[in-house]
């Protein structure tokens, strides 16, 4: 734990520790406002922002704020001494003065305790003997954890019907299940109860000791959360990536008809957070231009419908910001027989290859000049440039012999 | 800063930037009719943020593509007498679909349930929505989140939940698993989970309520409404049976308050669904225990543009009474009265259809 070099400090960081609980409870004996009460407290809701329970004072001395918890802590998280985190927190809460309702305190710290053993045993299980070093002990350490029923959010209260309520009767509880059977409510603790006659609630657990319970709960979720925060980030980075690349393969990829996406979906072996990287073209209608390459001085541009038969573009790049690709074409002309020929495909709006039609009517269309091919990858390009491409389209046309 | 949050997933149509903004509106409507928030009904997101969460722009990005490419193709072998082979007409029905309805509904359903590449992108995108604002929470605080989702939605919500509760990303553990990542409400409305369900099977998901030492269940309090007149929720019905209600709700609503008993807000107008809906999502009352019970005893079936419903059923009762008097042995005295009678139950018939009509038409429009 983190000692300051102030020994008054230290001294009103103890006090606070040991003697503001008890300020509390007797401030509550005194006050015994648990019945008859027509509104929840704060403490009652599910929140955990706990903006509404504290003054700024109180936050700032008070050692159960999960704030301080972690400063008092701090030695231990940056050791990755979670297990001795816990059990100072534990050790913290068995002192804690409740001079009523010893019960409710014992079930809390009873289950409290269960957790940090599930702890330890878990980190035996996984094989972390030590303190944690490596992302993959951590995520090991978490899959023990998970298969002991032991999360971040163990010891908060949550929200539980009563047999027989409505939809809307709900409470707030602690420990609807055990940790050996979620659905065996044997341990669970009821916070309060609504007389629904005269519109009051009674407070089951008085609110000093409700507050006090939230804040030891939270204060075990603060260190939890502390040791999976690597593991989820990671996480969080994979699905943040997975995204971006889904966007450049679906948005801003080569477009992809109806059939060509259900194939696709088919062919590759991908999933939600590792999307696929490769990508079929088929029977793939595009629209372009082709220019004979006979001469320079009579070069004639013709409109085309370019049928891709069969090809393939592969994504690289982290976010599969890239694309290359190729496919066989069957090029469809007004004034001339069908052409075969292939198309490339790089990054973004265009494509460009090479086709031959037979202009002699020889049967062999490759003794004759070769048409260059350039298409635009439709959608993308009007989505992009829009009223731009629709004018110089115009202009093209134009140009075009009749 | 609002101490919980609401994820609110769309369901099918087309939902541009500020579609949740209906969604708000009607939420701020029905907690304005509570003690807790008449006087303030825009107070509710000072405790509580509104997070939309969209998927629509993968499946209009798509579709667009499509009507452009099939529109654009089919227009140039129009114009090219060479390439009659070719089926323009196909092409120009595939892009010229009724555009109000297959393009924007009905195909977002069948790209969703058909076509894989759409259904795992809409889930990485609604995951990542979702876990980057959790992430900006003090501690991830899952258990301060509630997720509202509507129609197709409440399948992509289902699907993403799942797969992100049980993905390992590579590793041994689960880190967004249920035990961590716990929300406190999610709510259905039209539930299609079942009906589009494909590798993640609605009723052995862990999308279900449960208490915190569940390993089934993601969230504390589980939701599920359909409308008994809504067709969508007619065919593979979400009714999961043996889930405890301590923490799942599976139920139905009857209202009426206009012609799309589909409609997200048309559900949300429900007390029966909005009370525990916003009162789990901010975490805590918005009425008096008293004041809920009156409040969902007191709504009328047919509201709204269908108020006069009830009216038109009592003069139609009245009608078909009158003509019950009549038999065979009825003398002339008995029929002339009964026509008397029609008739003047008939004029009073009259406008109220004929207001229903216009109200209706308007509401369609």
């Amino acid at each position: 734990m983190v000692e300051s070099r102030f020994p008054f400090v230290r001294a009103a960081r103890r006090c606070c520790v040991f003697l503001l609980p008890l300020f509390w409870l007797l401030a509550s004996v005194v006050s015994a406002q648990n019945t008859g009460l027509k509104e929840l407290p704060p403490e009652y809701q599910p929140n955990s922002d706990y903006e509404s329970w504290f003054t700024d004072l109180e936050k700032s001395v008070d050692e159960r704020w999960p704030d301080r918890v972690l400063e008092r802590y701090a030695e231990e998280l940056a050791r990755k001494d979670y297990l001795g985190a816990l059990r100072g927190l534990a050790d913290e809460f068995r002192i804690a003065p409740w001079p009523t309702h010893g019960d409710l305190k014992a079930r809390f710290q009873t289950r409290m305790d269960r957790v940090i053993d599930e702890f330890e045993k878990a980190r035996a299980e996984a094989g972390v003997d030590g303190k944690l070093e490596t992302r993959e002990q951590r995520d090991a350490l978490l899959a023990a954890l998970n298969d002991r029923r032991v999360g971040t959010q163990s010891l908060l209260p949550e929200m539980a019907r009563p047999a027989g309520g409505g939809a809307a009767d709900l409470e707030l509880v602690f420990f609807a299940g055990t940790l050996d059977d979620p659905d065996d409510p044997s341990e669970m603790i009821r916070t309060y109860q609504v007389d629904t006659s005269n519109d009051t609630f009674e407070l089951l657990v008085p609110r000093d000791l409700m507050r006090d319970l939230r804040l030891r709960a939270e204060g075990v979720r603060a260190v939890l959360q502390h040791f999976v925060e690597p593991v989820q980030s990671a996480a969080f980075e994979t699905i943040r990536l997975a995204d971006a690349q889904w966007t450049n393969y679906l948005k801003n990829g080569y477009s992809q008809y109806p059939w060509e996406a259900l194939i696709n979906g088919k062919l590759w072996t991908f999933s939600e957070f590792d999307p696929p990287n490769q990508q079929l073209i088929l029977l793939h209608p595009t629209i372009g231009f082709e220019a004979s390459t006979g001469s320079l001085d009579h070069l004639v541009a013709d409109e085309v419908i370019n049928v891709e038969l069969l090809g393939y573009v592969g994504y690289y790049g982290d976010e599969y910001e890239h694309f290359f690709g190729g496919s066989i074409a069957a090029s469809l002309r007004n004034d001339v027989d069908p052409g075969i020929g292939f198309v490339l495909h790089w990054n973004k709006s265009f494509s460009a290859g090479v086709s031959w039609h037979d202009l002699d009517d020889d049967g062999d269309p490759f003794d004759d000049e070769p048409a260059v091919y350039m298409s635009f990858d439709l959608f993308r390009y009007v989505q992009t440039e829009g009223p731009a491409f629709k004018s110089k389209y115009d202009r093209v046309r134009a140009l075009m012999p009749k | 800063m609002a101490g919980s949050l609401l994820f609110v997933v769309h369901g099918m149509g087309v939902h541009a930037p500020g579609w949740e903004a209906e969604v708000r509106t009607k939420l701020e409507e029905v907690a304005g009719r509570y003690s807790g928030h008449a006087a303030n009904p825009a107070g509710l997101w000072n405790d509580l943020e509104l997070v939309p969460v969209g998927y629509d722009d993968i499946l209009s990005d798509a579709i667009d593509r499509w009507r452009t490419n099939a529109g654009g193709i089919a227009d140039f072998a129009r114009r090219n007498a060479q390439l009659e082979g070719l089926d323009a007409d196909f092409l120009e029905k595939f892009a010229n679909e009724d555009p109000n309805f297959f393009w924007t509904h009905v195909c977002d359903v069948l790209l969703y349930r058909f076509f894989e590449l759409y259904r795992k992108a809409i889930r990485a995108r609604v995951a990542k929505q979702i876990v980057d604002r959790v992430r900006q929470l003090p501690n991830d605080a899952f258990d301060d989140c509630s997720v509202l989702a509507h129609s197709l939605g409440t399948a992509v919500t289902h699907d993403t939940l799942h797969l992100l509760a049980t993905s390992t990303f590579g590793g041994a553990s689960k880190p967004y698993g249920v035990l961590n990542s716990r929300f406190r409400a999610i709510v259905m409305l039209a539930n299609t989970s079942r009906v589009l369900q494909t590798e993640f099977k609605a009723y052995d998901s862990v999308v279900r309520g449960g208490s915190r030492t569940s390993k089934v269940s993601n969230c504390s309090q589980f939701m599920s409404w359909r409308h008994e007149w809504d067709p969508i929720c007619l065919v593979r019905r979400f009714a999961p049976d043996k889930w405890p209600t301590t923490f799942n709700w599976i139920d139905s609503v009857s209202h009426f308050r206009e012609a799309n008993v589909h409609g997200f807000t048309h559900y949300l107008d429900n007390p029966r669904i909005h009370i525990p809906l916003l009162e789990l999502a901010l975490g805590k009352a918005i009425a008096k225990p008293s004041e809920r019970i009156d409040k969902v005893d007191k709504y009328e079936k047919f509201g709204g543009r269908l108020r006069k419903v009830p009216e038109i059923e009592a003069l139609v009762a009245k009608i078909f009474a009158e003509i019950a008097r009549l038999n065979e042995n009825s003398d002339w005295a008995t029929l002339l009265d009964v026509l008397r009678k029609l008739k003047a139950l008939i004029e009073q018939l009259k406008p109220l259809i004929a207001q229903l009509k216009a109200e209706l038409a308007a509401d369609i429009a």
